[in-house]
């Protein structure tokens, strides 16, 4: 696994789980809409922490369940649009 | 306190008999009896309906049936005891909802994710007899009692008719803690009346209709959801409630998929429909409106939405908790020429702008907001000081809004009188997050100002030492991140010398406020932000 994947993956771990007690079991697989982790503020915190510390910019379209259902789905996300350059 | 957890069993088939005990004369005094009409003449239409289920208004009327008669057969039992209801938006929420009105009880909706602390301290104040939950909603409060459970609209057997709840009018239905002036919670009482004139009202305004469908994502515990709940159960309409709408393309594919009819929300997600959603990419043959309300939402992202939604109307209207849920509304036809006003007072309401002797003052002058009708509130729970200094004797409510009335009587807000601020529609004080922090390190002095951050307004958190000891600010933040729900959790901290200070020596807010650009990224939403994205 890169040490990217990695970094991604304990920045957004931590990101999620320190939201709260609600939060603190979260892991990379916990399916955030099924356990109603993801309510609309978290999705925007997240969308606006991904802008801010990566520089991606998170595109309407990409703003669906497949890219933000659980953390790796994220950290996955976020890999394939780093790879891409940036307008 | 006794706790009762609701289970539904799933492969329950409603039966062809409505359960008995509405035998009481038909009435429009109480909010109970008021469902319980309209649930005898839609048996079988919906009531709440998800992408799996339907629960029918049979359902619902034996299900509260289930609960009014648990409540009443309790040994302690008392009309306006408190009934306090921990449920998501659910049948089973409209089940108990109804239930305990119909057992003389007084509702007192909790949000299920709501902070430990504020529960406690919301417990306390109302003092509830049952609180009301499911298995999976559940969290224990301290030294509660072991859980009852009911099986909900079970077959059962032909039972005793009931008499009629003997409560209504004046008589208090709900206890709806917000946030107070000063940061603590405050319970708005709503009377039966109250409800009912509210609901009668927005009724009056909006077009909703028998065979509507409203997809719900506003919490039924808050009073514009409370609201949507009250006028569609009462028009024997449908509730329609789906899972994943933090998606804002969700909202428009449930929207599409469950042929909703119309649809309410916040400013905040207004704002992510529009960014994120592709409103209006797809037909929504179903729709006929949407409205906004719980806060303001910028005048270009109201006429995008109305243009997006067309041949759909785009209502926005204006409310607070202490006048139950809505007060004024804008005629979608108003919306382009009365550019930011909240329109005009809706029927039963009356709107006046005042100065600081509850004077009205002319058009176009600046005051406060204070409202008058069937629908203001009693007063705040157990605070008669508060009370006296939110509604006067003569029955003007003082909304804490500042506005001005034009010439052809539309009515504008110029913000708060207050420190209140709202957040995703959550009513927040500053003093709640200053005063956690605070009381856990008190030898930080803390001041939280609102920023705004895209779209939505957040908190930056200003901390100033008291004394020589360093500030740990990851201390802090893990203690705000523990303590307070998302929403009042500030997305920046700021360790400062000392405070701005203000000629009468008091901590100079504003000063503050215009430190918080720089350091909070300084990504201010640009007028044209989202408008660029459209499709």
């Amino acid at each position: 696994m890169s040490s990217d994947r990695k970094k991604l993956e304990a920045d957004l771990t931590h990101f999620v789980q320190s939201r709260g007690t609600r939060y603190a079991q979260a892991t990379l697989q916990t399916d955030l809409l099924e356990t109603g982790m993801l309510d609309s503020l978290l999705l925007m915190d997240l969308i606006f922490h991904i802008e801010e510390a990566y520089g991606v910019r998170v595109d309407s379209d990409q703003v669906n369940p497949s890219n933000f259902r659980t953390i790796e789905d994220t950290v996955s996300f976020l890999l394939k649009q780093k790879a891409l350059p940036q307008a | 306190m006794d706790i009762l957890l609701l289970q539904t069993d799933p492969a329950t088939e409603p039966s062809a008999n409505i359960a008995a005990g509405y035998s009481g004369p038909v009435s429009a005094t109480n909010l109970g009896t008021c469902f319980s009409d309209v649930a005898r003449g839609r048996l079988n239409h919906p009531a709440v309906a998800t992408r799996a289920s339907c629960f029918s208004y049979r359902w619902i009327a034996r299900a509260a049936d289930q609960v009014r008669r648990y409540l009443s057969s309790r040994p302690k039992h008392v009309a306006g005891a408190r009934v306090a209801l921990q449920l998501p938006n659910s049948p089973e929420y409209v089940a108990a909802f109804y239930g305990a009105l119909l057992a003389d009880c007084v509702v007192v909706p909790l949000p299920v994710s709501l902070e430990v602390r504020r529960r406690t301290q919301i417990l306390e104040l109302s003092q509830p007899d049952v609180l009301i939950s499911t298995p999976t909603d559940f969290n224990a409060p301290q030294d509660h009692s072991a859980p009852s459970t009911l099986r909900l609209a079970e077959r059962s057997d032909s039972q005793d008719s009931l008499p009629p709840p003997r409560r209504k009018n004046h008589d208090l239905a709900m206890l709806l803690f917000t946030s107070g002036s000063m940061g603590t919670p405050k319970g708005v009482m709503l009377s039966h009346r109250n409800l009912l004139a509210n609901a009668d009202s927005i009724l009056r305004e909006l077009p909703i209709r028998s065979d509507d469908r409203a997809l719900v994502v506003l919490p039924f515990c808050h009073a514009y959801g409370n609201s949507i709940l009250q006028t569609h159960i009462l028009s024997g309409a449908t509730l329609l409630l789906d899972r994943g709408l933090a998606f804002p393309s969700s909202i428009v594919e449930s929207i599409c998929d469950m042929e909703a009819t119309s649809f309410s929300a916040v400013p905040e997600v207004y704002g992510m429909l529009l960014k994120y959603g592709r409103l209006g990419e797809r037909p929504l043959p179903a729709l006929r409106y949407m409205t906004v309300a719980g806060g303001e939402l910028r005048h270009d992202l109201a006429e995008e939405i109305a243009r997006r939604i067309e041949p759909a109307s785009f209502y926005v209207m204006y409310g607070q908790s202490e006048a139950t849920a809505r007060l004024a509304s804008l005629p979608p036809q108003q919306l382009h020429a009365r550019r930011g006003s909240i329109g005009m007072p809706i029927s039963g309401v009356e709107l006046a702008v005042m100065d600081e002797s509850n004077r009205e003052l002319a058009a176009n002058a600046v005051g406060m907001l204070c409202a008058r009708g069937n629908n203001v509130m009693l007063g705040y729970w157990r605070d008669p000081a508060a009370t006296a200094d939110a509604v006067g004797t003569d029955g003007w409510l003082r909304t804490g809004d500042l506005a001005h009335r034009d010439e052809d009587g539309f009515f504008f807000l110029h913000g708060r009188a207050s420190l209140l601020v709202k957040v995703q529609g959550h009513r927040v004080h500053p003093a709640e997050i200053e005063g956690l922090v605070e009381a856990d390190f008190p030898q930080t002095a803390a001041v939280a100002i609102p920023t705004a951050r895209g779209d939505e307004t957040r908190f930056v958190l200003f901390l100033a030492p008291r004394d020589d000891r360093p500030i740990d600010v990851e201390k802090i933040r893990a203690a705000c991140q523990k303590e307070l729900p998302p929403y009042k959790q500030p997305v920046h901290y700021e360790v400062i010398e000392r405070f701005p200070l203000t000629s009468g020596y008091k901590v100079d807010r504003a000063a503050l406020a215009h430190l918080v650009p720089e350091i909070s990224g300084g990504r201010r939403a640009q007028p044209d932000d989202i408008l660029t994205q459209s499709p």
